[in-house]
């Protein structure tokens, strides 16, 4: 397949662009593009094309993804095919007429057209082996570096397109060894099988086994058996304690139960004497001689109380006259607050006189007097009395008060009138001022009026200002304009501040320059880094290694020495010298000289020298024997010592060989950075740098976008000033062009803003004038209503002032007055009225108290008391009272001790009496003549009961402790022995504690076998252990399915590898060896196969025919060897599969122009049988191309504006 | 007089679920002590259904579990049954013929266990019921019993009970093994039948013969409802049976095909709605799911460069799907290139990968040799389980082994076209 055009219709910065591919002699196909013409973006439109877009892509450049467009025409020989691709998901390909450049989507193509054009291959496969770069050469040329030389890794990298087969085998097993490795512990898989281990063993250990639950089982049921045994026996014992404790105590009962019996029998026969004999006679001696005393103390007391009798005198009168006399002095604080009253009343009647006889002066003044109600009544200002104002005659007399109040009283309007009168005088009044008001309003309403139309008058008409509002709408869209224009250069500056500071932050000399650096790729970089870290790793893992040995091998020395001390038999090596000096000596050699000890000239063996020799062979290997088990032991430390060294020289020898490598990456790394024109730096630091390049690469874009949006909005600012002044009324005439946008805005603004404000003060007059013309409107009408008002209540206020006594046309305030001398006159008479009767009760009170004590010393036949004197006489009375009162009191006191004393002595009489009846019955009962005989009788008798109460308790005690049993028990307690019982019960005490300790521990035992059962309820505590082994289980078997990918993965690469090794090994390498020795321009010779061990490696052979190992070419020279092979794969495949373009990238940059100049040719050769198109931006290689190459073996192209130039 | 029954079978209680590994956000409490539950429900269905017994046909216990609180976790759900006066007649399979834990146990008095030496019979006077059985006397029991049952009881409603794996059943040992004819011969109503797994009915009347299936599935094999026969008899008629599901959990096994597929956005839409489809099916139960990637498209390559990730995010999804109640048992990618992508040009050295693993897939023995080759390393230290049975890893299986070599084609050809991980 060859492609003859690419259209690169819209895709990155093309639109339209045609790239043709199609000169029918060219071998070779340069495109040329400088950098930043799309270079890179034409290659991957090319995959576009082939195998459609990707899900994300950069190159749509502000696009939208369905607008991509990517064009082409491909030929195969048999078959021509125009197609367009679009970015999609369904139908993305479809015809295309490359002629007209029209696409026809209606008519879409199968990917498969293309599919089979390339033979199969895919995107990937394209890519890896059929596009090449200058990185993808230079990583190649890195990967045989690394490869080892490598005959089969390298022959597989190179036709496969891949050139990291190394790293992929590596990681392959790296990941493999952190899953699981055979004697390791740490690993993922080591780990999760470790854990199942440990998780069968608690799975094992949370059940319970049906045999131990079955044991546990019969030991609950023996454990119950022991205690039923134990419970049986401590049952019995008890019982046997309890009959012998009853034994032991009824013993000495039953005995003093005997000895009562024969004591009651020795007191002969009961006399009939009460039971309570000896209490009766010793009481009633105690009670006579009691009485006794008692008669004699109350007759003594008797005389003493009559003769205090007679010596307390009373007055009688006064106990006769006690209520009147209290009565009285009771009311003594009354007779005094009463006078007091009386004063106070009699000052306000005559205050209450005054005032009534002012309000009836006041109505006289307020208006004419009515006669008729008031004849004969003097009228006298307030204040003055019996002296009428202006009179110069004499006062007739005053009437009296009483009089004038009930006249004035009958005179006065009913209160009904007065309200009423009251009601109209307010409704009046409203009225009033509510027409007052409306008649001021009005007066300023029409004011307001005048004003408001005068103002009017004198307004303008105001301008229109909707041209002035449009033109400033536009003036505000250019002044946005000025406005993001100012942003857009501070934007910018910043940008170039901050591009300057990168730069210099990058130790570059400016941004240009360092955006144009041909810098190292960030993989380049970051692979180096990770082979340190792995070197680095290394490196301590090397130490960590002899760490071991480093500690071990002190010890392994001591303890070797030690142990040769205190060995004394020789070592092996002196019985191999002893053995060999006897076998020496054993043989016979040919005489002479030098012939050694132990033989004589002639060469034959001394006998005695060999019997010695024998003998300290023999001695040594007897000494070695008999300290065999040392010398052993030595031997072994002798071989640890060794082995641990060895273990330490290899170490050194690999920390060696790391440094080594380690110096070389660093010197290749320093000269990787010198080429680049970077400063020495390590590859951690310089990723960094790259890092920061990169962002001082996307930091310039984004300057360039900014400057591009700058010079964007000063254009349509442009514009926008010559649509300004075409805006602005009058054509923008006074408006200078070069005006600044804010001033002229302001002052548009200020004239659109007087016009509106004219508008609206207009619109405000209008408005006030209608509003002042209603409020006009609205007063006169309630005007109008308050007149009709009054006129309808003109009737009633006629009626209510002829009530009044007034004239009909009175007014309000007359009326008002009036109603006023009403009230106040009203409440004189009242006052005065209740005043006079207040007095006259008081008066009343003080003459009754006179009359009443008056009355009472003519009772007690004392003087009368004049007026004034009542009331300390009847304090007087009252004092004698109680004296009288109390000496009454003392008198009945001592009549009523008098009479105590008296009955006090009959009783103590009465009871001597009874007292002496009966001891005489008792001495009868007894049958005594005296009381001392009775005395000793009552004695015999209560010894009797006594003893007889002890036996019948005694009785009763042994029928409650034995009861059924009382008789068998009696006879039996009657017999024991009481110190053979307290034996018996010692002995059954103590049995019966060893039966409780017993029976605790069997409780004890049965409760912990039931615990031991109960423990097995039921849970789930096993299953879920086993479930727990089953989730390692599942988490090992993941660990162990994933290790066995990677290692079937790495088995089935390194299968692959040598198949293919074996396959492709004879065309593969004689093809590379030709185009090794053309890209060097002869000075390699080619290249042979040769065997390293079981390894089978490449050689490269040098001019003179040395060969060389791959891993010591130099880096040129091993790019140069990459691309050998890989043009060798291409030239290889055409025998096997249809021809498909190799697209190559410049990745001749690195190459002198005679290795070029030679590798152009052979391209040029290749590219007849299978295209090569060439993309550089190098005008030299081009320049060389059309040096080197006959006008009809190379075709040259352009991308973008320019020519090429040499 | 009509009645109801339960017919259920294998139980295998306490036997753990296999193949589930633990994983943060696994509902690890919803699934342990999932045949329990399915016991529970078993017998809440019992009494809520208020049946008049119960049969269990086999293999109450597994028999390699020793642990006796599984006895009495059984015992405490018969007592249940024996408190509602419901009568249990229980065979013993070839499961629990010999397990410790049924000898050891002294079962309630409600539950009746079918003789092992011979052939008995268990009547019911109301209503009139007679149910033949004979327990496994031991693991393997090659003869036919059935054959030995006793004939049918005279007006009474016969069942048999019988834990076979019949005739056809290559994928069980021959326990028992009988026939259809020999099962129809004994004039019985109802055959109730244990030992296999998943639910079958095998001849609707006349008799009716049924395998009921286990009580709750354990391993990915076992997908789909689980649970006992609910059997209706009606007088003069042929009993009718409907299955009800008892299971705890639920097993599924999900196929997410990456065919047609253009973007893994796509992808990821098509699994969320086929975990959702997924949990709905499960009526509510906690999921136990086996996930298989496969079908061919562009996405195998961004599947195979991102196993783990892609991993994790199944496990994420299938959280959010199930709101948390589903676990991802196992996930296996066998997606395949597009058929152009495979067709590489014979002289690709990649293509000598392909043709190396297609010549081993077609040589079971050659592939035998590569592996053992390979992973010699690891096969001895592997644990029992993982070698062989349910949980095993099939790295001596040649089916699995094969499998897992295209697994570790399509990573091989991932990262030579793309680099190391």
């Amino acid at each position: 397949m060859r492609f003859e055009q690419l259209h690169l219709k819209a895709y990155g910065p093309f639109d339209d662009a045609v790239l043709r591919l199609d000169a029918p002699a060219a071998g070779l196909q340069v495109v040329y593009g400088p950098n930043e013409r799309g270079k890179s973006t034409a290659l991957r439109a090319i995959g576009a094309l082939l195998f459609g877009f990707p899900p994300r892509t950069d190159d749509h450049f502000g696009r939208d993804y369905s607008a991509l467009r990517v064009g082409g025409v491909l030929h195969d020989g048999s078959r021509r095919l125009a197609l367009m691709r679009r970015k999609g998901n369904r139908q993305t390909l479809f015809e295309f007429d490359p002629d007209t450049g029209r696409a026809h989507p209606e008519r879409p193509i199968d990917q498969a057209a293309i599919d089979a054009m390339l033979g199969g291959i895919d995107r990937s496969r394209f890519e890896l082996v059929h596009a090449m770069g200058s990185e993808q050469l230079r990583a190649g040329g890195r990967a045989l570096l690394d490869s080892g030389s490598d005959l089969g890794a390298a022959l597989f990298e190179a036709a496969g397109g891949v050139h990291r087969l190394r790293a992929v085998a590596t990681g392959l097993q790296q990941e493999a060894e952190a899953l699981f490795a055979p004697r390791a512990q740490r690993p993922a898989l080591n780990v999760a099988l470790a854990e199942v281990q440990a998780r069968l063993e608690q799975a094992r250990a949370a059940g319970v086994a049906p045999r131990d639950w079955q044991a546990r089982r019969e030991a609950l049921a023996a454990s119950g058996h022991a205690l039923h045994r134990i419970e049986q026996s401590l049952l019995e014992r008890r019982q046997r304690l309890a009959l012998a404790q009853r034994l032991h105590d009824l013993h000495p009962q039953v005995i003093r139960r005997q000895a009562l019996a024969a004591g009651l029998a020795a007191l002969g026969p009961a006399l009939p004497l009460p039971t309570d004999a000896g209490e009766q006679l010793a009481a009633q001696r105690q009670a006579r001689q009691q009485a006794v005393h008692e008669r004699h103390e109350a007759t003594t007391r008797l005389g003493e109380l009559e003769a205090e009798l007679g010596a307390t005198p009373v007055s009688q009168p006064h106990l006769d006259a006690d209520v009147p006399i209290a009565q009285l002095a009771g009311r003594l604080e009354e007779l005094e607050a009463a006078r007091h009253e009386l004063i106070r009343l009699q000052a306000d009647r005559q205050a209450a006189e005054a005032e009534l006889r002012r309000g009836i002066a006041a109505l006289h003044g307020g208006g004419p007097a009515p006669p008729e109600v008031l004849p004969g009544v003097a009228v006298e200002p307030a204040g003055v009395r019996g002296q009428p104002a202006g009179s110069t005659e004499p006062a007739e007399p005053a009437e009296p008060a009483g009089a004038l109040a009930a006249r004035a009283a009958a005179w006065l309007p009913a209160r009904g009138l007065v309200a009423e009168a009251r009601q109209q005088l307010a409704g009046r009044r409203g009225r009033d001022g509510r027409r007052v008001a409306a008649l001021q309003a009005l007066a300023r309403a029409g004011q307001e009026l005048a004003e408001a139309q005068a103002a009017l008058a004198a307004l303008e008409a105001p301008a229109d200002p909707s041209a002035l509002a449009a033109a400033v709408s536009v003036t505000q869209a250019a002044g946005d304009l000025e406005q993001r224009v100012a942003q857009g250069q501070a934007r910018l500056a910043t940008a170039d501040a901050q591009l300057e500071r990168m730069a210099a932050a990058l130790g570059g000399p400016s941004v240009e320059a360092l955006a144009r650096l041909q810098r190292p790729s960030l993989s380049e970089v970051e692979a180096a880094q990770a082979r340190l870290a792995e070197a680095a790793a290394a490196r301590a893992g090397l130490r960590a290694r002899r760490t071991g040995p480093l500690g071990r091998l002190p010890v392994l020395r001591a303890q070797r020495e030690e142990l040769g001390r205190g060995c004394t038999a020789p070592g092996r090596e002196a019985l191999e010298a002893a053995r060999a000096r006897r076998d020496a000596l054993l043989v016979p050699v040919a005489p002479g000289p030098g012939t050694g000890a132990g033989r004589n000239s002639e060469g034959r063996t001394d006998p005695a020298a060999l019997l010695a020799a024998i003998a300290e062979a023999d001695r040594i290997a007897d000494a070695r024997f008999h300290d065999a088990a040392r010398i052993a032991e030595l031997e072994a430390l002798a071989q640890q010592v060794a082995e641990q060294e060895r273990l330490l020289a290899e170490c050194d020898a690999e920390a060696r060989r790391l440094e080594a490598g380690l110096a070389l990456e660093a010197d290749q790394w320093g000269r990787r950075l010198a080429r680049h024109g970077l400063p020495p730096m390590d590859p951690g630091a310089c990723r960094e740098w790259l890092l920061d390049h990169d962002r001082l690469l996307q930091a310039l874009q984004e300057r360039d976008r900014l400057a591009t949006e700058l010079d964007a909005a000063r254009r349509e600012l442009e514009r926008h000033r010559d649509g300004l002044v075409a805006a602005w009324p009058g054509g923008g005439a006074g408006l200078p062009p070069t005006a600044p946008l804010a001033g002229l805005l302001a002052r548009a603004r200020a004239r659109v803003e007087a016009a509106a404000a004219g508008a609206a003060a207009q619109a405000r007059l209008l408005a006030d004038l209608d509003r002042t013309r209603l409020a006009c409107d609205r007063h006169r009408t309630v005007l109008a209503e308050l007149d009709a008002q009054a006129a309808a209540a003109a009737p009633d206020w006629e009626r209510l002032a002829a009530a009044l006594r007034l004239p009909a046309q009175v007014g309000p305030d007359r009326l008002e007055a009036q109603l006023e001398v009403f009230e106040q006159l009203r409440e004189a008479t009242a006052a005065w009225e209740r005043t006079d009767r207040d007095a006259r009760v008081a008066q009343a009170r003080v003459e009754l108290f006179g009359t009443e004590a008056r009355a009472l010393a003519a009772r007690l036949g004392r003087p009368i008391p004049g007026p004034g004197e009542e009331a300390a006489f009847v304090a007087a009375c009252s004092t004698e009272l109680a004296e009288a009162r109390r000496a009454h009191d003392r008198r009945q006191a001592i009549g009523r001790a008098a009479d105590a004393q008296r009955q006090i002595a009959a009783a103590a009489l009465r009871r001597i009496a009874e007292a002496d009846a009966t001891c005489a019955t008792l001495r009868q009962l007894a049958g005594v003549p005296d009381d001392p005989a009775l005395q000793a009788a009552v004695a015999v008798a209560e010894r009797r009961r006594a003893l007889q109460q002890q036996h019948a308790a005694l009785a009763e005690t042994l029928r409650e402790a034995t009861g059924a049993a009382h008789d068998a028990l009696v006879a039996e307690a009657a017999q024991a022995d009481p110190a053979a019982l307290r034996a018996e019960c010692d002995a059954l005490r103590a049995a019966i504690e060893r039966d409780e300790a017993a029976r605790d521990a069997a409780l004890a035992a049965r409760s912990q076998a039931q615990a031991a059962l109960d423990a097995a309820d039921g849970d789930g505590a096993a299953e879920r252990a086993a479930g727990a082994v089953n989730e390692g289980l599942a988490t090992a078997g993941r660990l162990a399915t994933g290790w066995a990918r990677l290692r079937l993965a790495r088995a089935l690469l390194e299968q692959a590898v040598q198949r293919h090794q074996q396959r492709a090994q004879g065309p593969l390498l004689g093809a590379a060896s030709r185009w090794f020795a053309r890209v060097t321009a002869g000075r390699w010779r080619g290249l042979r196969p040769d065997w390293d061990g079981d390894t089978q490696i490449l050689l490269a052979l040098r001019e003179d025919g040395v060969p060389a190992p791959i891993a010591q070419l130099s880096e040129g020279t091993a790019d140069a060897l990459f691309l050998a092979l890989r043009l060798a794969a291409i030239e290889v495949r055409l025998a096997a599969a249809p021809p498909v373009p190799l697209l190559l990238d410049d990745v001749l940059m690195t190459f002198d122009d005679d290795r070029a100049a030679l590798a152009l040719q052979g391209l040029a050769e290749l590219g007849r049988l299978n295209q090569v198109v060439y993309f550089t931006h190098h005008a030299h290689l081009v320049a060389l191309a059309r040096r080197v190459l006959s006008p009809g073996s190379v075709a040259i192209g352009e991308l973008g504006r320019g020519p090429p130039t040499d | 007089m009509s009645f109801t029954f339960i017919h259920c079978s294998d139980l295998h209680l306490d036997s753990p679920l296999d193949g589930l590994e633990r994983y943060p956000g696994a509902p690890l409490d919803a699934l342990r002590g999932a045949t329990r539950e399915a016991l529970v429900r078993l017998v809440d269905l019992a009494l809520r259904e208020a049946v008049c017994f119960v049969v269990i046909a086999g293999d109450v216990f597994d028999g390699e579990w020793r642990d006796m609180n599984t006895g009495l976790f059984f015992n405490a759900q018969m007592r249940r049954l024996e408190r509602a006066g419901i009568p249990v007649y229980l065979k013993q399979g070839n499961h629990d013929a010999r397990s410790e834990v049924g000898r050891a146990l002294p079962l309630p008095g409600n539950v009746h266990v079918f003789p092992s030496e011979r052939a008995g019979t268990f009547l019911i006077a109301s209503p009139r019921v007679a149910l033949h059985g004979r327990s496994f006397p031991d693991r393997a029991v090659p003869e036919d019993l059935a054959a030995g049952y006793p004939p049918p009881v005279a007006g009474a409603f016969n069942v048999g009970v019988l834990h076979t794996s019949l005739g056809g059943y290559a994928a069980h040992d021959p326990y028992a093994p009988t026939t259809l004819d020999v099962l129809r011969g004994r004039g019985y109503d109802y055959w109730a039948l244990g030992h296999v797994h998943a639910r079958e009915v095998l001849q609707v009347a006349h008799p009716r013969v049924v395998y009921c299936g286990n009580l709750q599935g354990r391993h990915a094999l076992e997908t789909g409802p689980k649970g006992c026969e609910l059997v209706e008899v009606l007088p003069g008629e042929p009993p009718r049976g409907r299955p009800v599901a008892v299971d705890a959990v639920r097993w599924s096994s999900l196929v997410l095909s990456i065919d047609g597929l253009p973007d893994p956005a796509a992808w990821r839409r098509m699994v969320e709605v086929r975990l959702r489809e997924a949990h709905a099916s499960d009526d509510g139960r906690p999921g136990a799911w086996r996930l298989r990637i496969e079908g061919t498209g562009v996405l195998h390559r961004w599947l195979s460069a991102r196993a783990e990730d892609v991993q994790a995010e199944l496990r994420t999804l299938a959280d959010h799907a199930s709101g948390g109640r589903a676990w991802v048992e196992k996930i296996r990618l066998a997606t395949r290139l597009p058929a152009p992508a495979r067709r590489l040009s014979p002289d690709d050295p990649l293509a000598e990968c392909l043709r190396f693993a297609d010549e081993l897939g077609a040589d079971p023995q050659r592939l035998r040799a590569f592996a053992d080759e390979a992973l010699h390393d690891l096969l001895p230290k592997l644990p029992r389980a993982l070698r062989e049975g349910p949980q095993s890893v099939g790295l001596e299986d040649p089916e699995a082994l094969a499998a897992l070599l295209r697994e570790a084609e399509s990573l091989l050809l991932e990262r030579l076209q793309t680099g190391p991980a």
